[in-house]
């Protein structure tokens, strides 16, 4: 599916199969999941995608073949490949661990062609072994939602009580990440968001938040876990 | 993210994982003060992407998953924009 111009709808289309370049892997896409990024991208919101572009960036799949030097991972392997799709490795933030604020970075499904599509090349540095067993269709949201998420997370550091605004896919699978690490995951404060979402349509906020509080260890941790997915 | 704050304990972290957002109103110095921060999150890296997909299978993360056939792709974006599924929009290729 390919996004030709912003503000107007993907078309279905043939296109060339890519072929994998230096350090590149070829896959073959079983699942791509449907982020909120992909709206802005759509809407224009996110100014400058290469155009025409495949979109998609939490994609799932396996390899096919590799290209010149890339020897990471064999055919049949399933991988999952992110936003992040390149970096310099050179930049002050690569060097100092913080590759995600790279000044060169690309990004999947953004500057480079994605997963909506039935083939896709990915650099095999940006690509995550999916563990055996795990789904496809499961691993997919991980990949975006579930990955800034935990990266939120990580930043709001031992809070014991977290809470979550505005609940979209990101918060979906974190409430159930911090519950698992015994911490206690807040619902209330997402369904106050609800409303208030509701109340003013659907322009609201499209980020997740979560709030650090310190609490004594004797606060009860709920669960909002979700239902089981499909 | 203001909502959040003044919820806030002391010493709080409040995290946006979005890579655009509304603005984000003006609001007392009061209700920052205490070693409250506001921060954000961009992209990720390697170590992130790692630690979490190792990790999610551990949980387990069960993500509910509104499904699609790659042709729709256009039905599943407009879903989202609307708010027509809880969980999560996967195209299924």
């Amino acid at each position: 599916m390919v996004l030709e111009r912003q503000r107007q709808p993907l078309r279905l289309a043939e296109l060339p199969e890519p072929t994998p370049g230096p350090g590149q892997v070829q896959l073959t896409v079983y699942a791509c999941g449907v982020c909120r990024t992909d709206l802005h991208i759509l809407d224009g919101d996110l100014a400058k995608p290469k155009l025409p572009l495949v979109m998609g960036h939490q994609i799932v799949g396996t390899v096919r073949a590799a290209g010149e030097g890339a020897e990471r991972f064999a055919p049949g392997e399933r991988v999952g490949v992110p936003w992040l799709g390149w970096t310099d490795d050179e930049c002050r933030y690569c060097r100092s661990g913080r590759e995600n604020l790279c000044d060169h970075a690309k990004f999947t499904g953004y500057d480079i062609d994605g997963g909506y599509a039935e083939v896709t090349v990915a650099d095999e540095r940006f690509c995550f072994p999916i563990p055996e067993g795990y789904p496809d269709l499961q691993a997919a949201p991980l990949l975006c939602a579930g990955l800034i998420g935990y990266r939120a997370l990580r930043l709001v550091g031992e809070a014991e009580r977290i809470g979550f605004y505005g609940f979209g896919a990101a918060a979906h699978i974190l409430c159930q990440v911090a519950v698992h690490e015994g911490r206690g995951s807040s619902p209330s404060p997402a369904r106050a968001m609800r409303r208030r979402r509701r109340s003013r349509g659907s322009s609201g906020p499209s980020g997740r938040a979560a709030r650090r509080r310190s609490r004594p260890r004797s606060s009860t941790a709920r669960s909002s876990s979700p239902r089981s997915g499909r | 993210m203001t909502a959040a704050l003044r919820a806030s304990a002391k010493g709080a972290r409040i995290v946006s994982a979005g890579i655009h957002m509304s603005d984000i109103p003006a609001f007392p110095y009061a209700e920052l003060w205490g070693e409250r921060s506001l921060g954000s999150v961009a992209n990720l890296t390697r170590r992130d992407g790692e630690e979490f997909t190792a990790l999610a299978p551990q949980v387990p993360v069960r993500t509910e998953v509104e499904v699609y056939p790659l042709e729709e792709a256009n039905q599943a974006l407009d879903d989202l924009r609307a708010g027509r599924f809880r969980g999560a929009a996967v195209l299924q290729i």
